[in-house]
């Protein structure tokens, strides 16, 4: 029998995120600032991402993230739900983009050796 | 005043999710569709968005069971929408489910212990997990939870989930749901491949599914019928006669009924013989139906 090593604490929400899909970064991203709805998501995420994520695909995410404990919903404003994210989600998300950040730095120094 | 036929397109697709997703977001998902849809996207793509939603919630609930009936409305659904089916795709199972639960699930046998441990840890629950050597269709499955024994009526609220073994049968474990705010302790045990050797954890019943002899036809054989077939698995065999373990590695008589079996290792297994059939025979024959 074997026990398992622990993981440092910042891999904990990475591999949370990176198993949770990219439509989970997009929201994360968009009610880092604020809380937001549904359809104010999809603007909101259209607008800095160029990408329309499909309603399906947002309910989703946003079940997953809230039993993930990544947000929140707050009191429901008639039919809308907004939702906000909670610390874990924050650094959840900071730890996915440091990662990303690395990935992008060595992408583009290799590119550039390459002269590709 | 005529609806437009893609309302009821998306009002369809929004039936397909169970209940209680509905109870949650069926009222906002009807209205956001309608937005979308005033905002020039397409009707059909945002049913078909929804279908495809369903379609994974479905998965998660309840992966197995609700296969047919998920695959059922996909097709449905498609063909009301007139889409090819070769846009059917990433129907991945994702984690978690209820509002007061948190379901840790598996969906990646050879992360197992590393996607329940993330999601412990991030609610912070006090639940350790070990990893234990079994036989390959338990392998990323959930063998056993152990609360502290210290708190009384904690097993009852640690709901194990039943999904597939490795290969597809059914009868493996593959996700624990606790109550989000559970303040109590426990162990979790996850299977791992066994070295060579190793013991597996709990010795498993050899006759039951994604186990070695399963559907294999040997319960209720005579000693003499089942030997061919335990010879062609190139195993150790000890023979456990009354369930006393007399016989050990002699070949008892070939008169005696096999009765059951344990798999001990990949290289080892116990069988159980006697003189009488028993109800295992009964067992087997349903076990058979779904062989």
């Amino acid at each position: 029998m074997s026990v398992r090593g622990r993981e440092p604490e910042g891999d904990i929400g990475r591999a949370v995120l990176h198993r949770a899909g990219e439509a989970s970064v997009l929201i994360l991203t968009s009610l880092a600032d604020s809380p937001k709805h549904g359809y104010a998501l999809i603007l909101d995420v259209k607008e800095f991402a160029g990408l329309q994520l499909g309603p399906g695909t947002l309910y989703g995410a946003l079940d997953r993230l809230e039993n993930l404990g990544l947000i929140e919903a707050l009191p429901a404003d008639n039919r809308r739900h907004p939702y906000r994210i909670t610390s874990a989600g924050a650094m959840a998300l900071r730890d996915h983009l440091d990662s990303l950040d690395r990935v992008s730095a060595v992408g583009r120094l290799r590119l550039a050796l390459g002269g590709v | 005043m005529t609806r437009p036929p893609h309302d009821r397109l998306i009002e369809a697709a929004v039936r397909c999710y169970p209940t209680r997703w509905r109870d949650r977001h069926g009222d906002e998902a009807i209205e956001l569709a309608a937005l979308l849809v005033r905002d020039g996207t397409s009707g059909v793509s945002v049913a078909w968005s929804y279908l495809r939603g369903a379609a994974r919630e479905q998965l998660v609930v309840r992966p197995t069971r609700r296969l047919g009936a998920t695959v059922a409305a996909l097709l449905v659904g498609a063909a009301l929408i007139g889409l090819p089916l070769v846009l059917l795709d990433s129907l991945t199972p994702a984690s978690a489910d209820s509002s007061n639960e948190v379901i840790a699930s598996i969906s990646n046998r050879n992360d197992a212990a590393g996607q329940l441990e993330s999601v412990f840890k991030l609610h912070h629950f006090n639940v350790g997990l070990e990893e234990v050597p079994s036989s390959p269709s338990q392998v990323g499955s959930i063998l056993a939870v152990r609360p502290s024994a210290a708190v009384a009526g904690e097993k009852a609220v640690l709901r194990e989930m039943p999904g597939p073994c490795a290969g597809g049968a059914p009868g493996c474990i593959d996700a624990i749901a606790l109550p989000s705010r559970y303040p109590g302790s426990a162990e979790v045990l996850v299977g791992r491949p066994a070295k060579a050797g190793e013991a597996y954890f709990g010795s498993p019943n050899l006759f039951g599914p994604g186990q070695m002899l399963h559907c294999s036809g040997l319960l209720g054989k005579t000693v003499s019928t089942a030997l061919p077939t335990l010879r062609g698995l190139h195993v150790n065999v000890v023979w456990d006669v009354g369930h006393s373990r007399r016989g050990g590695a002699t070949t008892p008589s070939g008169s005696l009924y096999v009765v059951g079996g344990n798999a001990l290792s990949a290289t080892s297994v116990s069988i159980h013989v006697s003189s009488k059939t028993s109800a295992n025979h009964d067992d087997e024959i349903s076990r058979r139906r779904r062989c």
